[in-house]
């Protein structure tokens, strides 16, 4: 046991490096459904207000193992349907409607359709029209 | 007089903690505007020992859980966590983590404090009531890895992706450890808050290693704890454990298997101890999600229940409360007897 705590030090550092050159791919929404619905049934966006949402995403940065990076991207999903949410939240650049409609519509059909009120889903197809709307205004 | 006695410490714990609860909702609300936020889970049962045994059945109620946890952002990336398990009606009172984490470096987190050891996916991940999709642990996981294990020291989590939704997730630690006599059950070597001094002059290391490929559904991970555990300085006596978990995900069919092997030095020898289960379950229409599963230990010198089956059935109230009825179909190591037990739970996050 005291070689394996004379070595903890390189293992730190061997971690730091490793790391620290690796980006995420990932969408929120994307995130939301894959690794949250990993764990524990997928909570909609409109449970807590934004602020409330801010420190959960806190907590399960760290209990999911999420960068910083991808906590921001999936606080952006969870943001825009949250229970104090206004319509101006606007949607990231990586957060597209194709990806929502992947996880909502073919990953998730179940617990999405099942799960989620009527309020919750129109929220969810109205982010995915405004990612794909958001995204064709850029590549124009 | 002893059971007075107890009842009474029972009574100012739980006492202490209602006020300490109350307390807290008092001061916080100013807190709650800068983000402070308190969350929890809670679950009730109705739970039928010995079901259809000749010798009759006992039924008891059980407010097992009311669990609060408290999140705060401290500034930046830094924040607090802590939950308070108040358990049993208030008879355990205690904290099941509390810890000071920063995120602010890439795919790397840094935690500080008690926190619940990332040892495999069920004693980190899946115990709440609320997500666990069975009432009670598996077996194993309660007497070979003593879940829910948590203990002080820092914890280096994080994930690499990898391309394509893959992740290579990490945790390494280093905590006081496990800490008991060779004749005392690991469960009971929990709560070794100050290292007895630091007694043994060393620390448990341990981490999991796990790929996750998200698109597909499936991860995959292997865990090790490795430390010296004798309360005696003059005996050297190493607890290690192993571990291996896997599941996969897909349209609402969900598999999970883990299984946790301890390898126990003792004063005359050494004993290996091994538990492990595997569920299935599969949500249909998003309310209703049947479930069974099959978990075994085998333990030297033990003769308790070493299988059990498990059927269990729950329906979603909404994304965060449940309510579930499950029948546990317990295998003696030796001989039979009627102990099948019928739990009916409700379960919510809070």
């Amino acid at each position: 046991m005291k070689i394996i705590n004379k070595i903890l030090p390189l293992i730190i550092l061997s971690v730091l490096f490793i790391t620290q050159n690796a980006t995420a791919q990932r969408s929120g929404v994307e995130i939301w459904g894959q690794t949250c619905g990993n764990c524990h049934v997928m909570q909609p966006g409109s449970r807590y207000t934004a602020k409330q949402w801010n420190s959960i995403m806190l907590h399960m940065q760290v209990n999911a193992r999420l960068s910083d990076e991808e906590t921001k991207a999936v606080l952006e999903y969870l943001k825009f349907g949250a229970s104090d949410a206004t319509s101006a939240v606007p949607a990231s650049e990586d957060n597209s409607g194709k990806e929502v409609a992947s996880i909502v519509l073919k990953e998730q059909p179940k617990k999405a359709q099942g799960q989620l009120s009527k309020e919750e889903a129109a929220k969810i197809k109205a982010f995915v029209k405004k990612s794909k709307k958001d995204k064709k205004v850029k590549s124009e | 007089m002893k059971r007075l006695i107890l009842t009474r410490t029972r009574t100012f714990k739980a006492a202490i903690a209602t006020s300490a609860v109350i307390a807290i909702l008092m001061v916080a609300q100013g807190l709650f505007a800068q983000g402070l936020l308190l969350t929890g889970y809670a679950d009730f049962e109705l739970t039928a020992k010995n079901f259809g045994s000749k010798d009759g059945t006992n039924f008891s109620f059980d407010n097992h859980h009311f669990n609060l946890i408290g999140i705060g952002q401290i500034s930046g990336n830094m924040f607090a966590a802590a939950e308070v398990e108040y358990e049993h009606s208030g008879s355990e009172v205690a904290l099941e983590y509390g810890y000071l984490a920063y995120t602010g470096l890439n795919n790397l987190n840094i935690i500080a404090g008690k926190f619940i050891m990332p040892f495999g996916r069920f004693n980190k991940d899946l115990h709440p009531t609320w997500i666990n999709k069975m009432i009670d642990r598996p077996l194993g996981f309660k007497e070979i890895l003593p879940q829910t294990y948590s203990d002080a020291g820092i914890w280096l989590s994080g994930a690499i992706p990898t391309g394509n939704g893959a992740r290579i997730t990490y945790d390494v630690y280093a905590v006081n450890g496990l800490m008991g006599s060779d004749s005392s059950g690991i469960r009971h070597m929990r709560g070794n808050i100050d290292d007895n001094g630091g007694v043994d002059g060393n620390k448990a290391l341990g981490g999991r290693i796990g790929l996750e490929l998200a698109p597909q559904g499936f991860d995959i991970g292997a865990s090790i704890y490795s430390g010296n555990y004798s309360d005696d300085p003059n005996n050297d006596l190493t607890l290690t454990m192993y571990g291996v978990d896997a599941a996969f995900r897909k349209n609402g069919f969900e598999l999970r298997a883990e299984m946790v092997s301890a390898s126990q030095d003792v004063s005359d020898g050494s004993w290996t101890k091994t538990g492990g289960y595997a569920q299935a379950s599969y949500l249909v229409g998003g309310k209703w999600e049947p479930v069974v599963r099959y978990s075994t230990r085998n333990m030297p010198g033990e003769s308790k229940d070493n299988s059990r089956i498990s059927f269990g059935v729950s329906y979603y109230i909404s994304a965060a409360a449940a309510f579930r009825i499950n029948y546990h179909i317990n295998g003696e190591k030796s001989g039979s007897k009627d102990n099948d037990v019928f739990v009916m739970q409700f379960t919510t996050n809070l």
